[in-house]
C-alpha cells in the first residue's frame, strides 16, 4: 500500500515537471535583439539591475534602463520574467515610447499565446493616440534602446509597423 | 284492620313525604342561599358587577345567569350564562373546588378599542382561589375554563373592515404544568369562509412564557413553537412557525393557468413586542409552469422573503426571486401600505441568467396607487447598458389601466403627463448625466398576449413635434426577439445639451424613420434628417477653429443633416452622413466593426471665403495660388472611436502645396496640427 502511495506521488511528480518542461520548451518566440557591445554579455542582467537601484536616476534613464531588463528577457526568450517585467514597465508613471513598444511586446506575446481578449485590449492602448496626415503616409518615430537595438515606428492611418534593427517586428492594424 | 291499614298507608307514603319535605326544605334552603351569595356576590363585587339571578344544583352547579361586569380589565364583560361545576373536597375547612366553568353567549365590549388583556393573566389563572363568608375557600386550579359562543369584536390583519365580530368557542385547561387551550373560530360569513381551528399550550418557566400552536384553516395547516420572554412585564415575541405543503390547485389563479403540478411551503417569524409584532414570512415554490396563451411560462426556484408590521399595517416585500423560463431572474422588493387600496412603492429588477456581470439588466420601479383594473403614480424604467451606461426613462403622472374591464384580454392604456429620458454613466456608484431629454405626454396601447407583448400605439409629444411607434417584444426560453419602429415628426430640439462623445449644443428641427429589431442580434436602421440644424460650443470643432483662425466653423447654423445608418452588435454601417450648411459641406460613410474598430471615407468641401477667414489657410491659398470657389477635401478616418486617425487622401491645395512647398516645411506644418491635436487630447 504504501509502495503504491510513493509510485502514485512518483508518477504524479513526474507528469508535473514534464508539463512544466513542455511549456518553458515551447517558448520559441524568437525575437532578433542585440545585445549591448559597451556591456558585459555575461553581467548584463546585472549591471542593469545594479544601475536601476542607482538613487540619481533620471525617470527617463529608469525607464531605458527598465526596458533594456525587458529586452534581456526577450532576447534569453524567457518570456515568463520578460512578461512580468513588461506589465511593470507599463504599470510606471512615466510614459514615453519605452511604453509604447512594451504594449507593442505585450501584444505580440498576447497573440504568441492565443489570449485574443488581452490582444484586443492592447491594440486599443496601443492605437490611443490620434493624429493628422496631410502631406506624408505616415508619421515616423524612431528610438534606440540601452542594449543598441533601433526600433523604428511607423504610424499609419490605419496600421503601425514597428521596426527592430530594420527588420518588421510587429504590424498592427485593423 | 282499618288501623293497620292507614298505619300501612302512611308508611308506604312516609319516604316520600320525608323526600318531598327535604327537597322543599333544600328548596327553600338553596333558594335563601342562593339570594344570599347573589347579595354577597353583588356587595363583595361592587357596583361594577351585576348578577340576573343564580342556581345552585347538585347535578348542574352553580350557575350564574346575565352576568355583566363593567371595566373589566379596561373592558366591558357580559355572558348570558356562566355555569361553575364544583366537588367538595374537604369538609373541614370548607374547601370548594371549580372543576368546570363554562361561559355562554359571552360579549366583550370595547375589546377592539382596549385589549389591555395582560399575560400577567395567565399566571394567576392557574393560582387563584378566593376565601367567602363563612370560610369557604373557592380554589380554581382543577378547573377548565369553558367559552361557548364568545363574540369578540377584534381587528385582524389584512382585513379590509377595521374591527370584526368573531365568534369564538375554546377551552383553557390549566389542570397539568402546561395551560392548553383548544377551540375554534366560527365563519363569518367575510373574512372566514370555513371554521378556523386552533389548539397548543402555555407553559410558563419564570419569566418565560413557552408557547406551542397550530392552526388549521382551509388547505393550511400551520404550526409554531417559541418563547414569550419576560411575559410579566414588557413581552417580547420569538415564535417560529411554519405551514405543510400546500397545492398550488388550493389558489384559484393557479388552479384556472397552471400546467404543473407544484406547491407552496410557508415559513415564519413572529418578533417583537405583541402591541407591534413583526411577522417575517418565507415561501417557497420549487416549480411550476403557467399557462399562457399558445405559450407556457415556466417559473423556478420562486421564493419570497415578506416582513408585515402589524401596527403600521405595512408590507415589506425584501425580495420575491424567480427564474422565469431558465433565462432570466426576477428580483421584486419594495413596501406595500394598506392592502386593501395599496399604495405601492416596488421594484423589478430582470437579469439575463446567461450574463451574470452586470447587477441586472432591467429594472422598472413604480410608485404610486393600485385600484381595481388601474394603477397611478410614477415609473421609471431603467436599462443597464454597456460601459456602465444606465438608460432611465422616468413618466410622471402615469396611470394604466385595462382598455375594457369586462374583456378577458390582457389590453392596456398607458398614459403620462411627462416623460423625461436620461441617459446616465455609473462611476463609483454615482450617476454622471450625459443626456436628459424631456417630452410633455406618452399615450401607449399595450397588449399582453402571452409572451408577446404588443405595442399597438406609442406616442410621446414634446419639442413642438411627435414621436410615434409601433412593435412587439417576444421573449422566451429559445428566443429573445423584438422588433419596433420609431417615427419622428419634426421634434424642434432647442440647445439640447449632448454630453457624449464630447460636449455640444445643438438646435434643429429632426425627422425620420427609426427601427429597433433583434433577432439573432440587435439592429438598428434609420434615416433621419434634420433641418435648421445648428451645432455649438462643439469642443473639438472650437480647437480645430482656434488653431486655422476659422470662427465661422465654432458655430455652424442652418444645416440640413441626412443619417442612414444600419446597426448591429457584429457590424454598423452608416451609409450616409452628409451635412450641408453655408460654412461645410459633409458626405460621409463608415463602417464600424465588433471590436469597435471604425473605418470611414470623409469628403468635405469649404468654401475660399470661409477658408480665407484663416491666416494660414489664406497664406497657403496664396502660395498654391488657389482661386477655386470650393475646395475639396477627401479624408480618411480610422482606429477606435475615441482616438481616431485622419488622412488627407485627396486634395487640389494639398496636391499643389507639395510641389511647392519643401518638405521641411510640409513637415512643420503637419507637426503644428499634430501638436495642436496633442493639445487637444490632453
Amino acid at each position: 500500500m504504501k509502495t503504491m502511495r510513493i509510485l502514485v506521488s512518483f508518477l504524479m511528480i513526474l507528469c508535473f515537471e514534464m508539463s512544466r518542461a513542455a511549456y518553458l520548451f515551447a517558448n520559441d518566440l524568437q525575437i532578433p535583439l542585440k545585445s549591448s557591445p559597451q556591456i558585459d554579455d555575461s553581467f548584463q542582467l546585472l549591471d542593469l539591475r545594479n544601475k536601476l537601484q542607482e538613487s540619481r536616476l533620471k525617470p527617463e534613464e529608469r525607464n531605458k534602463t527598465h526596458f533594456a531588463i525587458v529586452e534581456y528577457f526577450l532576447k534569453t526568450n524567457d518570456l515568463t520574467d520578460a512578461q512580468m517585467a513588461l506589465g511593470q514597465h507599463i504599470q510606471s508613471d512615466l510614459v514615453d515610447i519605452t511604453t509604447f513598444l512594451a504594449n507593442v511586446y505585450l501584444y505580440k506575446i498576447a497573440n504568441y499565446r492565443h489570449d485574443q481578449r488581452k490582444a484586443d485590449l492592447l491594440k486599443k492602448g496601443i492605437f490611443d493616440n490620434k493624429f493628422v496626415l496631410l502631406f506624408e503616409k505616415f508619421q515616423q518615430i524612431q528610438f534606440t534602446s540601452l542594449l543598441g537595438n533601433k526600433y523604428e515606428i511607423r504610424h499609419f492611418v490605419d496600421r503601425i509597423e514597428v521596426l527592430l534593427n530594420g527588420d518588421v517586428l510587429e504590424k498592427i492594424g485593423s | 284492620m282499618r288501623k293497620s291499614v292507614l298505619r300501612d298507608f302512611f308508611l308506604f307514603f312516609l319516604p316520600f313525604i320525608i323526600c318531598f319535605t327535604f327537597l322543599f326544605f333544600l328548596s327553600q334552603f338553596s333558594r335563601i342561599v342562593s339570594a344570599k351569595v347573589t347579595s354577597l356576590i353583588t356587595e363583595m363585587a361592587g357596583p361594577d358587577f351585576s348578577l340576573g339571578g343564580l342556581s345552585i344544583s347538585s347535578a348542574r352547579g352553580i350557575r350564574l345567569e346575565r352576568v355583566k361586569v363593567h371595566n373589566a380589565f379596561g373592558f366591558d364583560f357580559s355572558a348570558d350564562a356562566v355555569t361553575f361545576k364544583y366537588s367538595w373536597q374537604h369538609l373541614w375547612p370548607v374547601k370548594l373546588a371549580i372543576k368546570n366553568i363554562v361561559m355562554a353567549e359571552v360579549k366583550i365590549d370595547q375589546w377592539a378599542e382596549t385589549r389591555r388583556f395582560s399575560l400577567k393573566e395567565i399566571r394567576n389563572f392557574k393560582n387563584r382561589r378566593f376565601k367567602f363568608w363563612g370560610g369557604l375557600e373557592v380554589v380554581l386550579n382543577e378547573a377548565v375554563f369553558c367559552f361557548e359562543n364568545f363574540y369578540l369584536d377584534i381587528s385582524l390583519p389584512l382585513d379590509k373592515q377595521a374591527s370584526r365580530e368573531l365568534t369564538i368557542d375554546f377551552c383553557l385547561d390549566g389542570r397539568d404544568q402546561k395551560i392548553s387551550f383548544d377551540g375554534k373560530i366560527s365563519p363569518d360569513g367575510g373574512f372566514l369562509a370555513t371554521p378556523c381551528h386552533f389548539s397548543g399550550h402555555f407553559d410558563p418557566v419564570g419569566k418565560d412564557l413557552l408557547v406551542d400552536a397550530s392552526v388549521d384553516y382551509t388547505e393550511y395547516h400551520f404550526s409554531g413553537s417559541g418563547i414569550i420572554s419576560d411575559f410579566l412585564g414588557q413581552p417580547q415575541a420569538d415564535i417560529k412557525f411554519h405551514s405543510q405543503p400546500i397545492s398550488l390547485d388550493y389558489y384559484r389563479w393557479f388552479k384556472t393557468v397552471k400546467t404543473k403540478e407544484g406547491q407552496v411551503s410557508f415559513l415564519g417569524h413572529l418578533t417583537g413586542p405583541l402591541n407591534d409584532l413583526n411577522v417575517k414570512m418565507e415561501f417557497i415554490i420549487p416549480s411550476t409552469e403557467i399557462a399562457l396563451e399558445k405559450d407556457t411560462l415556466g417559473l423556478d426556484h420562486i421564493s419570497g422573503l415578506i416582513n408585515y408590521r402589524l401596527r403600521d399595517k405595512i408590507f415589506y416585500i425584501k425580495q420575491i426571486k424567480a427564474a422565469v423560463d431558465n433565462n432570466f431572474a426576477i428580483n421584486i422588493s419594495g413596501k406595500i401600505e394598506h392592502i386593501f387600496s395599496p399604495k405601492l412603492e416596488l421594484r423589478c429588477q430582470m437579469q439575463y441568467l446567461e450574463q451574470s456581470s452586470k447587477q441586472y439588466d432591467w429594472a422598472v420601479e413604480f410608485q404610486g396607487q393600485s385600484s381595481e383594473n388601474r394603477l397611478a403614480g410614477s415609473a421609471q424604467l431603467i436599462w443597464l447598458g454597456a460601459e456602465s451606461r444606465q438608460y432611465v426613462c422616468l413618466l410622471k403622472d402615469m396611470s394604466m389601466q385595462k382598455k375594457d374591464p369586462l374583456s378577458a384580454k390582457s389590453d392596456f392604456v398607458v398614459t403620462a403627463k411627462g416623460l423625461e429620458f436620461i441617459e446616465q454613466i455609473i462611476r463609483d456608484n454615482k450617476e454622471l448625466p450625459l443626456q436628459k431629454l424631456f417630452f410633455d405626454q406618452l399615450a401607449l396601447e399595450v397588449n399582453f398576449l402571452g409572451k408577446r407583448t404588443l405595442i399597438e400605439q406609442l406616442t410621446v409629444d414634446g419639442y413642438g413635434g411627435r414621436v410615434s411607434a409601433q412593435g412587439n417584444f417576444y421573449f422566451n426560453e429559445k428566443e429573445r426577439e423584438y422588433m419596433m419602429d420609431f417615427n419622428l415628426n419634426k421634434i424642434d430640439f432647442k440647445d439640447i445639451e449632448v454630453f457624449y462623445p464630447v460636449y455640444a449644443e445643438v438646435s434643429g428641427i429632426i425627422s425620420g424613420q427609426v427601427s429597433a429589431s433583434h433577432h439573432k442580434g440587435g439592429q438598428v436602421k434609420g434615416v433621419l434628417t434634420a433641418e435648421r440644424f445648428r451645432l455649438t460650443h462643439f469642443n473639438p470643432l472650437d480647437k480645430i477653429a482656434d488653431f486655422l483662425g476659422l470662427s465661422t466653423m465654432k458655430e455652424i447654423i442652418d444645416a440640413q443633416i441626412v443619417v442612414d445608418f444600419d446597426l448591429s452588435a457584429q457590424e454598423s454601417i452608416i451609409e450616409q452622413f452628409d451635412f450641408d450648411s453655408e460654412s461645410l459641406q459633409m458626405r460621409s460613410h463608415f463602417n464600424v466593426s465588433k471590436g469597435r474598430w471604425l473605418e470611414g471615407v470623409v469628403a468635405l468641401s469649404m468654401p475660399r471665403v470661409t477658408l480665407a477667414e484663416s491666416k494660414i489657410f489664406k497664406r497657403l491659398m496664396a502660395i498654391a495660388r488657389e482661386r477655386e470657389e470650393k475646395l475639396d477635401f477627401l479624408v480618411r478616418v480610422s482606429g477606435y472611436a475615441d482616438s481616431l486617425r485622419t488622412e488627407l487622401i485627396e486634395s487640389t491645395l494639398r496636391d499643389t502645396l507639395k510641389e511647392r512647398l519643401s518638405t521641411r516645411i510640409q513637415k512643420y506644418i503637419e507637426e503644428k496640427i499634430n501638436k495642436a491635436m496633442e493639445s487637444q487630447r490632453n
